[in-house]
């Protein structure tokens, strides 16, 4: 999902003479063969899964209309919705203040706003259930004066709600402040000097522009909250993700997950298909070429108290309370004699595999991104999108076809290290692709046919020159991998070795059973941890920004 | 006797549909340079980039030196052909210092340092071999780029547009650094340009392309006087045509009588150059010519005047000479110059 953000946060800018891209003839063996494999790696968990379901014949399509699957789907689409309006609601005007106006410490509430991205929505959860739950903070509060021993449900649909909002909606803020900062000023003033108002000038300027962000934010914001399966499982509200789980669990009969699992996947790619529709629609939206000025910025006046009173409230509410019960949850453990030595070996595990995972999926990114840049063509551009099948495939999901692979056909390999990093490889190869991807754009392909030229083999001309040119991104792809690793949940929490635990599953499994002083600290450093690519994607937008 | 370091024979490329290089013929002898003018698209780019390897031909070969090196069956890799070339952007590897950017192409058995140097020397850079290219300006990073091409020894160098990227009042004194440069070293040289100053200044001979075919390959007095197709004419300097008549050694025409030295039969219909100082003007009340556009060019001006056919011809004026527009003038051509003319081919015009 990240990457979805840093594609936001920071455009591919394809540039060079188009025509002239080296287009000789066949790629070298050496950048196509790896590149094939990868491919077919990837996309084999998915033929699997489609096959198993076809086996089942016409139980499937029974099963698909039970009912219960309506009841299904009608949750996890009404989750989506719901998610994506309040989503909508809260940053339409949260975007224009801290990019348009004077609102006082305006910088620091643009920096601050799409912070909870750090934050896996388990931990969101954790949050939620630990201070409104049963058992809860606000509950032991009550108890004691007023004798409170219920408080309203906090399980299913508004748990859930909170939960994902709290995290999901900066990805439609990003898309938002940058839409809004790319937007060419001259065209606003051009509309107030023909005679328009300011409130004229953004409805019929400014908001038409911002349409192709406000789709394609909204549809990221749709997918995170259709892929989620941290905060409905630890809130008990029954969507696809959690059905497939609870199925998988309690009965023997795979094939109604295979079949949950196949509805799940069918309404990723609707969105991802929508999702690419508006991306490239975006594009005719760019400004022109040309200086631009900085836009003149709304002058507030006595909004500008409430509007400040606003920015306060989302940003105490999706970070401050959040970040304070976990650190209340750590001291209390701390101070009741938690024992902290425990967390040492899911430390080490998450880093452990997360490393592993990034420098795998690093070095699996390279042939395919530079097929992509360097060879574009249809099968080239196929192979590119095949990889992004991780996009359209939530993490259960191909936990479970790995699962079911691993078991029938491969039982050495079953509940090993290698079939989790194979997961991981699925699930965030497009994340290095991209990034690996951005950095060969900018890499001149004149200087690689100089290499040529002065006596090097493409191979040679690779490893001296495209790769040192393109680190930048190519790290950044590995350090985005690392991070998303660390938080990731569902496949983690299934093709995990047994007894290997990571913070991920710590904090999940110690919330689940209401243990939230044993869950706060790995919480905590999960959050910490994460925090530091997010500092590095954010400054670095706001350099390019300015 | 010199050696042919390059030949390309029927050489073409196409772009899906659209021929971008169309039977190319062209020998370059050792040590000489070859100057190819022509338009933007016409193909001049991807004809350097046939013969350095980075395009397959679809049909013809090249040969540098003595072997062949993109033939029917055969491709030699672009590292294997001892082709040189300096880009029309210079793309100097951003991570390496001048010293080994110079260095990148030398074999690791030679002695790398002292070939460095000298190159450094040849191209007058020799403090700079520590700077990174972002630390040059574009007149240093296209010394470094042609050190770097000819450091390896190429059997022939191939330059794409070396001075467009290059502010106007530069041009000229780099035009002459490099010439200077390519000379010391003796290299073999083709080079790119769409600039017929340049194309004349830096080529031994000059080859015109025209979408994709050689027009004419020569030296440059005679592409400019004697062009072998109108569009080179009208390519190469400033030119009109003129339709004329063949009658007894002299070409019948609107504006006078021109003579030729070939026999040809009388009547055949014949398509003259004229170039703007071909003719004189004179104002006169029963003159065959208007001025419909003055353009005043410092020292000249330029004046285009309109024929009884319709047709206009151009002629320079020193700048004394003022005639507003719509002035009838009578005209004159001034002897001396050769007559240029193409038999007329029906359908085969400009």
């Amino acid at each position: 999902m990240v990457t979805v953000a840093a594609k936001i946060l920071r455009p591919v800018i394809r540039h060079g003479k188009s025509g002239q891209a080296a287009h000789t003839a066949w790629p070298p063996a050496v950048v196509w063969i790896p590149a094939v494999l990868v491919v077919i790696a990837v996309l084999l968990p998915v033929f699997y899964l489609v096959l198993r379901s076809l086996g089942a014949g016409g139980e499937i399509w029974e099963l698909l209309f039970r009912v219960r699957t309506l009841q299904i789907l009608g949750r996890t689409v009404g989750l989506v919705v719901a998610v994506t309006a309040v989503s909508l609601v809260l940053t339409l005007p949260l975007a224009w203040l801290t990019t348009r106006t004077d609102l006082p410490l305006r910088q620091m509430w643009a920096i601050l706003t799409p912070l909870p991205l750090v934050i896996p929505s388990y931990v969101a959860g954790f949050t939620i259930v630990s201070a409104l739950g049963p058992r809860g903070m606000l509950q032991q509060l009550l108890s004691g004066p007023f004798g409170l021993e219920r408080l309203p449900e906090i399980y299913g649909f508004p748990g859930a709600l909170l939960a994902i909002t709290m995290v999901s909606y900066p990805y439609l803020l990003v898309a938002l402040q940058t839409s809004l900062r790319g937007i060419d000023p001259c065209m606003e003033e051009a509309s107030r000097s023909l005679g328009h108002g300011p409130w004229a000038t953004f409805r019929r300027v400014t908001l038409p522009q911002l349409r192709p962000a406000i789709a394609a934010g909204s549809l990221l914001v749709g997918l995170y909250t259709l892929r989620d399966f941290g905060a409905v499982s630890l809130l008990r509200y029954e969507t696809f993700t959690w059905a497939i789980y609870l199925q998988y669990q309690t009965s023997f009969d795979r094939m109604v997950a295979a079949g949950l699992s196949l509805v799940l996947v069918a309404l990723a790619i609707v969105i991802l298909i929508a999702e690419a529709r508006t991306r490239g629609r975006a594009r005719y939206h760019r400004s022109a070429a040309g200086v631009k000025h900085s836009p003149i910025l709304v002058h507030l006046g006595k909004w500008r108290w409430p509007a400040l009173i606003f920015c306060s409230f989302v940003v105490l509410l999706t970070l401050v309370l959040p970040m304070s019960l976990l650190v209340f949850w750590a001291t209390r453990g701390i101070a009741s004699g938690e024992s902290l030595g425990l967390a040492w070996a899911p430390v080490f595990n998450s880093a452990y595999v997360s490393a592993l995972a990034a420098i795998i999926i690093a070095i699996a990114a390279l042939p395919i991104a530079i097929l992509a840049v360097r060879h574009s063509g249809t099968a080239s551009r196929l192979m590119e999108r095949a990889t992004y099948i991780g996009f359209a495939l939530p993490g259960i999901v191909i936990a479970l076809a790995l699962v079911f692979f691993a078991a029938n056909y491969a039982t050495p390999i079953y509940q090993t290290l290698g079939v989790l990093l194979f997961a991981y490889l699925i699930l965030f190869l497009p994340q290095a692709v991209g990034s690996t991807q951005s950095s060969l754009l900018q890499v001149n392909p004149r200087t690689e046919e100089a290499a040529r030229s002065l006596g090097r083999t493409s191979w040679q001309a690779i490893l001296t020159i495209t790769l040192p040119l393109a680190r930048p991104g190519i790290l950044a792809g590995a350090a985005l991998v690392f991070l998303t690793t660390m938080k990731e949940l569902p496949a983690t929490l299934l093709l995990s070795p047994t007894g290997f635990k990571t913070l991920a599953t710590l904090v999940w499994s110690a919330t689940s059973e209401a243990f939230f002083a044993q869950a706060a600290v790995p919480a905590l450093l999960l959050v910490l941890i994460s925090s530091i690519p997010m500092a590095f994607i954010v400054f670095r937008e706001r350099g390019n920004a300015i | 006797m010199s050696k042919i370091a390059v030949r390309c024979t029927d050489l073409t490329k196409m772009f899906g549909h659209t021929p971008a290089v169309q039977g190319i013929n062209l020998e370059l002898e050792e040590g000489n340079s070859l100057a190819l003018l022509g338009p933007s698209g016409c193909g001049k780019t991807t004809l350097l980039r046939l013969i350095a390897g980075f395009e397959i031909p679809d049909r013809g070969s090249i040969a540098v030196g003595e072997e062949i090196v993109s033939g029917p069956g055969v491709f030699v890799p672009p590292e294997k052909r001892r082709v040189g070339i300096v880009f029309q952007d210079y793309a100097l590897f951003p991570h390496l210092n001048v010293a080994d950017n110079i260095a990148y192409g030398l074999p690791r058995s030679a002695n790398r340092k002292a070939r460095v140097e000298e190159m450094l020397s040849l191209v007058g850079m020799k403090n700079f071999q520590y700077r990174m290219p972002h630390q040059l300006s574009g007149g240093e990073q296209q010394r470094v780029a042609i050190a770097r091409a000819l450091a390896p020894e190429p059997k022939v160098l191939l330059l794409d547009e070396p001075f467009s990227n290059l502010d106007a009042d530069l041009r000229t004194r780099i035009r002459v650094d490099v010439k200077g440069i390519l000379t010391a070293s003796k290299a073999t040289v083709i080079f790119v340009t769409h600039d017929q100053e340049e194309a004349f200044f830096m080529g031994d001979r000059v080859g015109v392309i025209n979408k994709g075919r050689l027009e004419q390959i020569d030296l440059p007095e005679n592409v400019f006087h004697r062009p072998s197709t109108p569009f080179v004419a009208q390519f190469v300097g400033t030119a009109d045509f003129l339709t004329g008549e063949v009658n007894n050694k002299i070409i019948a025409t609107e504006i006078g009588h021109l003579p030729i030295t070939e026999e040809l039969p009388k009547g055949t219909k014949v398509t003259v150059i004229i170039r703007p100082d071909f003719i004189d003007i004179q104002p006169a009340a029963d003159g065959t010519g208007i001025v419909v556009e003055r353009v005043f060019q410092g020292t000249n001006y330029l004046y285009r005047v309109r024929l009884p056919s319709g047709a206009t011809v151009q002629s320079e004026q020193h700048h004394n000479y003022l005639y507003p527009v719509d002035t009838r003038v009578a005209i004159k051509m001034i002897p001396g110059h050769s007559t240029t003319y193409f038999v007329d081919r029906t359908g085969k015009e400009v």
